[in-house]
């Protein structure tokens, strides 16, 4: 018996039916002899392939997009023309100029476990591959895909993670670096890679803290654009969901992506010109305008899914830009950040509002047990009640925004009104770190900065909390990182010959000083002597950039080391009651007298 | 006979296959490399159950880490939750409890839950014992069900039983309208619920 399948034999462009079809490379349909066309592309040499086999539907496609991809300069893992446009346009170029960043420093350090089984995971196993793209990157990446493609994409991703741990890996991004590499060379992807997730996009956008999960930078842009959205089309809360989750749909598969992927090539080229020449702003102006081209489809109550996908398979950039240059001037910077502010605000006071959710969050990603978040809460919140009246009605006013919003809109936005000053101030912390771990204090600024992780300039409780966790319960390398970070003046994940030099200075004071009082000790500066030599030895051994992980094996390995460190940051202590004594309004009394008028603030309130 | 529509989340750790299942069960299609889900999928299914007919709304979210502060905004009304781990994958596995416990914590009272061991075609690779998972199940009275997206092995059983547990929880507001609120982003975590012992859902 013959198998006769009919879809074997038919052309799937012609439907004649023919016995010896062939298969398009390119879209994998069976095409019969006089569909089939020879394509010859400019990439062969990349391909090493110098022509296809593909359907004339295709190659007609391949014609355009080589157009294209000729005349915007694409390429894969070189410095294209708009590439260096980019690098340049963004304020990048300075910036790594400023900091000598260069990807080759990041070959020495590792990465760690949970970020390379995810990199794993996404590189891979195939999700990066082309072929589940979208049409046209799909296409593109066809034509520049070499033999090293996953080994280049992992490049890019690895020394990223091992820079910066406090973000490391995010889904989406590795869909942002394939991007970055049609465009630039590997260095050059690297530093836009760091240019974007560190200085171009909100604070804590792609957090991934071991300790934070919070993605608040993502949540301040996609309440944002909720509130624009809404403001903007009304008609968003007619569909059959509430109107944070429609916007979340948007915000949510464009904000991770940056628009690669989700929108064709032309207009993902558009709307990246726009990010590096206006900075984030422009994820919103992008979003908004990619809703405002659907508003008929907003309008009937699609669900937005379904308007994604209409985004996506169409090519909407004359639309786009049309739509972009009408939304400039009303989504201006001003109006944006004071929104932001806002949203900022809100996010704290959720964090606030829902104790039960914030104490179970908490439960899981702190080393405290429940009974103690909830002491600390207390303590908190009794501290921050004396604060917001202590504090200077300047300092509350100052973080109430001023610009003039629409009346519909402030309307909409009232709810996220109200909220005081929202945490601890630098100060205040400055003063509690000083009671938990004096040595630590010494380094405060930088520590505070590290536990902001939204940059708020005011700790929250959430952020206290962890925090605190950290200071007192961490395990010796929680508490490394924080000594190590401090000392990273540069913020570029590894420590050189200065910082670290630095860095044993300090260690060795408590050393220098009892060798003051006792000057005969041959032990004392033997010691001392030892801890140089071992440190410099470190150095070394890592080609003057110590890494982390080097770092903590470097000190585990060494016993003098281990001791000499560990009595520096308090390894041994457990410190949770010092924890609360600290955040008693005790703490702040002494110091706080003699600024306002000779009586303590705090007593005002008796 | 009414339909009663409802919705339903899929959770679980990176790559175990959650949008593949989601796929598998509502177009019968599978890909071997998914790409990796950022924004939610949606996608919906009208399922026949002697009882009745139950729309299925099918949330499917991103399982990283730190996705995990959007989908508790995904769970929110969901009637129904599928979580999934990969049997070849033990840590996977080990997250289903934290998954558990902040869907009994955080989602609607009567939520039906039920956890799938994705990738049971790979039966070689096999990490975590059939027993171990049962057990676990058991006793934490959730169904338990071996999948595979690629063979399509359990899949349409799994989401049968999500129906008409889900049914049998929600027959009392048969009739009446099931999507009342319309809260903004902004009110939504004041009315997460503070603790909730409800352990509804089935037994093996």
């Amino acid at each position: 018996m013959a198998d006769s399948n009919p879809d074997d034999n038919e052309c799937s462009l012609c439907t004649t039916q023919c016995s010896n079809n062939s298969i398009c490379e390119n879209c994998k349909s069976h095409v019969c002899q006089n569909c089939l066309v020879i394509c010859k592309t400019s990439f062969s040499q990349v391909l090493n392939r110098d022509d296809f086999n593909v359907c004339t539907i295709c190659s007609s496609y391949i014609t355009t997009l080589e157009d294209y991809i000729i005349k915007e300069h694409i390429g894969w893992c070189q410095l294209t023309p708009r590439g260096s446009k980019w690098f340049r346009l963004s304020g990048c170029e300075k910036w790594a100029n400023n900091q000598k960043l260069n990807i080759s420093h990041y070959d020495l350090g590792s990465l760690n476990l949970e970020d390379s089984d995810i990199i794993y995971k996404d590189v891979e196993t195939g999700r990066t591959d082309p072929s589940i793209f979208s049409w046209e990157v799909k296409e593109t990446l066809y034509r520049v895909i070499t033999p090293s493609f996953i080994q280049d994409i992992k490049k890019v991703l690895a020394a990223y993670c091992i820079r910066n741990t406090k973000v490391g890996y995010c889904q989406g991004m590795n869909i942002v670096t394939v991007w970055l590499l049609l465009f630039f060379d590997h260095n050059t992807a690297f530093l836009m890679l760091c240019f974007l997730v560190e200085k171009l996009l909100l604070p804590d956008f792609y957090n991934g803290s071991k300790h934070g999960n919070s993605l608040n930078g993502f949540y301040v842009e996609s309440t944002v654009i909720a509130g624009i959205l809404e403001f903007v089309i009304p008609e968003v809360k007619n569909c059959n969901m509430p109107t944070g989750e429609f916007s979340d749909f948007f915000s949510l598969q464009h904000l991770m992506q940056l628009f690669v992927n989700t929108v064709d090539m032309e207009s993902s080229v558009f709307l990246w010109e726009k990010i590096c020449e206006d900075g984030s702003i422009s994820l919103i102006r992008g979003i908004v305008s990619l809703v405002l081209i659907s508003e008929k489809a907003v309008n009937k109550g699609m669900h937005p899914i379904l308007i994604l996908k209409i985004l996506n398979e169409n090519r909407i950039a004359p639309q786009l830009k049309e739509t972009y240059a009408k939304v400039v001037p009303e989504i201006t910077d001003s109006r944006v950040a004071r929104l932001r502010q806002l949203a900022k605000d809100l996010r704290a006071k959720q964090w606030m509002q829902c104790e039960a959710l914030v104490v179970n969050k908490l439960e899981n990603i702190s080393n405290f047990s429940k009974e103690e978040i909830e002491e600390l809460q207390i303590r908190f919140n009794k501290l921050l009640k004396d604060l917001r009246s202590g504090r200077s009605n300047e300092k509350i006013s100052r973080r109430r925004p001023t610009v003039q919003l629409p009346k519909h809109l402030l309307n909409k936005m009232e709810d996220y009104q109200g909220s005081m000053a929202i945490g601890i101030s630098k100060d205040e912390f400055l003063k509690i770190l000083s009671e938990i771990s004096p040595s630590l204090a010494q380094r405060g600024e930088e520590i505070f900065i590290k536990f902001d992780e939204d940059a708020s300039g005011y700790l929250d409780f959430r952020e206290l909390t962890i925090a605190m966790s950290v200071l007192s319960k961490g395990t010796f390398e929680d508490k490394l990182r924080i000594f190590f970070d401090a000392y990273d003046t540069e913020h570029c994940g590894y420590l050189g010959t200065a910082e670290l030099n630095t860095l044993i200075e300090q260690i060795l004071l408590p050393l220098s000083d009892s060798i003051q009082n006792n000057p005969e000790s041959e032990e004392l500066r033997k010691n001392i002597i030892n801890v140089h030599l071992k440190m410099s030895q470190l150095c070394e051994e890592s080609s003057g950039k110590v890494f982390f992980n080097d770092f903590v094996t470097g000190i585990k390995s060494d016993m003098l080391l281990y001791s000499v460190i560990g009595d520096y940051i308090g390894n041994d202590r457990p410190q949770v009651s010092r924890v609360f004594n600290a955040m008693n309004l005790g703490t702040f009394t002494e110091q706080d007298f003699d600024e306002h008028d000779g009586r303590c603030k705090m007593c005002t309130l008796l | 006979m009414a339909t009663m529509e409802c919705k339903i989340v899929t959770l679980g750790e990176g790559r175990v296959g959650k949008t593949s299942l989601a796929l598998k069960y509502v177009k019968n299609e599978f890909h071997k490399d998914e790409i990796s889900t950022v924004n939610a999928n949606y996608l919906t299914k009208l399922v026949q159950i002697p009882q009745g007919s139950v729309q299925l709304n099918i949330w499917d979210t991103a399982g990283q880490e730190r996705f995990r502060a959007i989908a508790s905004n995904y769970y929110r009304q969901a009637k129904g939750a599928l979580i999934v781990y990969d049997i070849t994958d033990r840590k996977s596995f080990d997250k289903v409890v934290s998954w558990i416990k902040e869907l009994k914590s955080q989602a609607e009272k009567n939520i039906v839950i039920v956890v799938a061991g994705n990738k049971c075609d790979m039966e070689k690779e096999r990490q975590i014992n059939r027993p171990e998972a049962l057990e676990f199940c058991r006793k934490m009275q959730i169904r338990h069900f071996d999948t595979s997206a690629k063979s399509g092995n359990g899949v349409e059983e799994m989401f049968m039983e999500l129906a008409s547990q889900i049914f049998e929880a929600n027959k009392g507001e048969l009739g009446q309208s099931g999507r009342n609120s319309r809260r903004g982003k902004i009110t939504v975590e004041k009315t997460k619920h503070r603790e909730n012992s409800g352990k509804k859902g089935g037994c093996c």
